[in-house]
This record gives structure tokens, sequence and C-alpha cells, in this order.
């Protein structure tokens, strides 16, 4: 049985996501609001939903905690939000972001678009998609509710891109760390892969 | 922009709580029926009824009064408040009520109401009380789970794209409407957005023009005189 937590900013609606990842068989899902005994899982999700500045206060004195799990190499998938939340800082809040990876997140720009970006948009794939894009072709459609963009330092680590005006870094991939601005339980087939990925990805450190 | 002055019920009379505190209350009047045609006279676009007793689960109730306002207006009636499943936003409906402000049940329950939202879909308004960015329900005092964006969202998945939006904050303060929420809001493609919240002088009336929202909901201000219903309508 593979056990992945999916942490809850307080908010909860954590449904949709636990619904998503419970499709695939042999997963078990727990939904924790401390970072406490992160050991115990195979894998770590920050879901999409919620605010900035509030999302780090939920985590507030378990960032260290979150911080070790990144050291033990635990996978750790972060959607929308729960990827905004690994850079070093968001126009969204005033508080500093968990600066697990470096660079900043930013709001889309008004002028060239329209704000948020709300709905179904295409990837184009970087350097092979890596593991979470396994089997993901060019051009899939992704579902995106968001209206800020990140900025990392090293762009490498960026796996897919989606054109809104601007181009806006879609996925991320770097050593045990993943994260998808778009909606992976949102975005049918090929969100559904991406999942069954994240799973596979933890079921090999398992 | 549509002026809709907002006639909240508690205990059958006019009342403004502030930031949706029961202790907090202020009552302006015990005369619904008197007031409601005043603002219709002043020019009123809509009335907005926002059942307390209902939404705060009192055990008083006031249909038959909702009722009495409803027949004894020619604008349309718009109410919220405590609509807590499929049948009561029927049963309102059937009364003559032109659109049901929904909430809690819509967050709580979403698939009863995706199950009306295509029939029903221009008589259904999704209530957004935000507080911090998060969509609160059940009178404020409980989080809905989701944020505005992803609240917002899922309803307009389902058809629905007129949205009342109320920053918890400023309800009932007269510190000015939450200009920046509601610009993000507005903005988005193909919404319909029903200010309301802090609104305190007839300059807040123009701010909320220029956000692009499509209605806006007069409380306190009108209320404690700050300006009239015919002047916001000149401004709207």
């Amino acid at each position: 049985m593979l056990r992945i937590a999916l942490f809850d900013y307080g908010a909860g609606n954590l449904y949709s996501l636990k619904a998503a990842l419970e499709r695939n068989t042999g997963v078990q899902t727990s939904i924790i609001s401390k970072m406490k005994n992160l050991r115990d899982y195979d894998g770590l999700i920050l879901p999409g939903v919620g605010n900035f500045d509030p999302a780090i206060i939920s985590i507030g004195e378990d960032k260290e905690l979150f911080t070790t799990a990144v050291k033990d190499r635990i996978p750790i998938l972060g959607i929308c939000l729960g990827m905004e939340m690994l850079f070093n800082r968001s126009e969204e809040g005033k508080l500093d972001g968990l600066a697990i990876l470096d660079g900043e997140v930013i709001m889309l720009n008004r002028k060239l678009t329209k704000i948020p970006h709300m709905g179904w948009n295409t990837l184009k794939i970087e350097r092979n998609g890596g593991k979470l894009l396994d089997g993901i072709s060019n051009g899939s459609w992704v579902y995106f509710v968001h209206s800020y963009r990140i900025s990392p330092s090293d762009k490498r680590m960026i796996t897919a891109n989606s054109e809104y005006g601007i181009t806006i870094p879609a996925s991320i991939e770097k050593e045990n760390l993943y994260g998808t601005q778009f909606h992976p339980e949102k975005s049918g087939q090929t969100g559904a892969i991406i999942i069954r990925n994240f799973l596979n990805i933890c079921r090999e450190k398992q | 922009m549509k002026i809709v002055p907002s006639i909240d019920l508690l205990g059958g009379n006019v009342v403004r709580l502030v930031k949706g505190n029961i202790e907090d209350k202020i009552i302006y009047s015990s005369d619904p029926i008197s007031i409601a045609k005043k603002w219709e006279e002043q020019g009123a676009d809509l009335l907005h009824i926002v059942d307390l007793d209902s939404a705060l689960r009192t055990g008083n109730s006031n249909i038959s009064l909702i009722s009495n306002v409803i027949n004894s207006l020619h604008i349309p009636v718009q109410i919220g408040g405590g609509i807590r499943s499929v049948d009561s936003i029927k049963h309102m409906l059937d009364m003559g009520v032109s659109k049901v402000v929904v909430g809690t049940m819509a967050f709580k329950e979403p698939n009863s109401l995706k199950r009306i939202a295509k029939t029903l879909s221009s008589k259904i308004v999704i209530s957004i009380d935000q507080l911090n960015g998060m969509i609160m329900v059940d009178g404020w005092r409980e989080a809905s789970g989701f944020d505005i964006l992803h609240g917002i969202n899922m309803f307009m998945n389902m058809g629905l794209n007129e949205f009342l939006f109320t920053s918890i904050d400023r309800d009932g303060t007269l510190t000015g409407p939450d200009v920046e929420s509601l610009s993000v809001a507005s903005n988005i493609k193909d919404i319909n957005i029903i200010a309301s919240g802090g609104i305190s002088s007839i300059l807040d009336i123009i701010k909320i023009r220029n956000t692009g929202c499509s209605s806006v909901i007069l409380g306190r201000a009108i209320y404690e005189g700050r300006f009239n219903v015919v002047q916001a309508k000149a401004l709207a």
C-alpha cells in the first residue's frame, strides 16, 4: 500500500484531489494538518487551493519538519499554490515562502492578458518532460486556475511551459520536488497520467 | 451598474449587522415594507433581502413578511440568507422572488446545485463571502475550503456566472469597498459581480463602477443618509 499525505492548509476541500489519487489502486491518502511523522508516508502533496500568506502561516512552526522531509528525499508534489509556496517569495503575500527552491512568484501581466488564467491550455514539453510528465505528449491540454506564475532562478527545472500572453512555467521537477501550475486533478486523462506518474515515483522510493 | 438597496431582516426588523455579528446590530426600522417602497421610489433597480433569522438560525421566520414585501413592489426582489436546499430555492422562486442567493449550501452540496444549475442559471446567484481570500460559509463562521478563484471556477463550470461578492472584514463598517478584490473578481471573463460591503460615500459608487461590477448592494450608507439611491443611480 502506497501512503500519500495531503497537506491541509486549514481550508479543507481536498476531495477532488483525494478522489483523483484513490482512483489508482493500492493508494491510501491521509489528510494531514501537521508536518509531523512525514517519514510514515511515501509521498507528500501540497494542494492548490488557498492563499499564499494563510497557507504559509498554516505550515508555521512545521517549516523545519518540511525541510527535513525534503532532505529525506520524500517525493513532494506542489500543485498551483502548493508549488508557488516552495519559492522564496510571492507577490500574492507579504510572508516569506518556504524557500526550498530559488526564485519568486509574480502576478500575471494584466496588460497582456485577462487575469486570472482560468481554463484549459496546452503544454509545451521541455527537456522530455522529466518523470512527472512521462508519456504526456506535446500539446496536451491541462486545466489552470491561477493569477500568479513562478519564476525559478534555475530555468532547467522547468519541464513544460504554457502560453498565456507570456510564457508560464507549467511544471517543474528538481530532485524529489515536483510541481504543476495547472491542476492535474481537474485535467482529465492527461492529469490522471500525471498523478499516476507521481504515484510511480513514490513507489520507486518506497 | 444596478443599484441594489439591501433590507436585512432580523426578527421582523430592518437591521444591519457589523461584520456579521448578531450582538453588533443596528436597528433601522420595524417597518420593512415602507423601507422597501422608499428605495423603490428612489429608483432602485432591484431589492436585496437578507433573511438573517434563517441564516443565523434564530428560530424566527420572515417568510410571510418577505412575501408581503414582494407583493408591495414593482421592482424585482432577490433573496439570500439561510437558503439551504434545492427545495428552499424552488420555494422562494414560487413565492415570486426573482433571484436566489445561495452560499453555504452551494459549497457544501455543489452536486445538488449542479442538478438545477442548467435550468435555473439566470435565477441563482452564488454568494462569495471572503475573508483573507478564502470563502466563508454558515453565517461567516466556517471556512468553505475554497479560495475566491477556485470557488468561482467551480460554479462557472456549472454555467452559473453571477456572484454576490462580500468582503467580510468591510461589511457594515463604512470603511470603503475592497476595490482590489472586486477588480480581480469582476475581471474574470463572462462574470457578473454584485459588490457588497464597506460602501460609505458616493465616491465609492464610482470606484466600484470602475472595477467593472454589474451591481452594487447598498446597506448602512443609505440607512445612515450618507447618500441616497437617487444620487447613487446618477453615478452608476
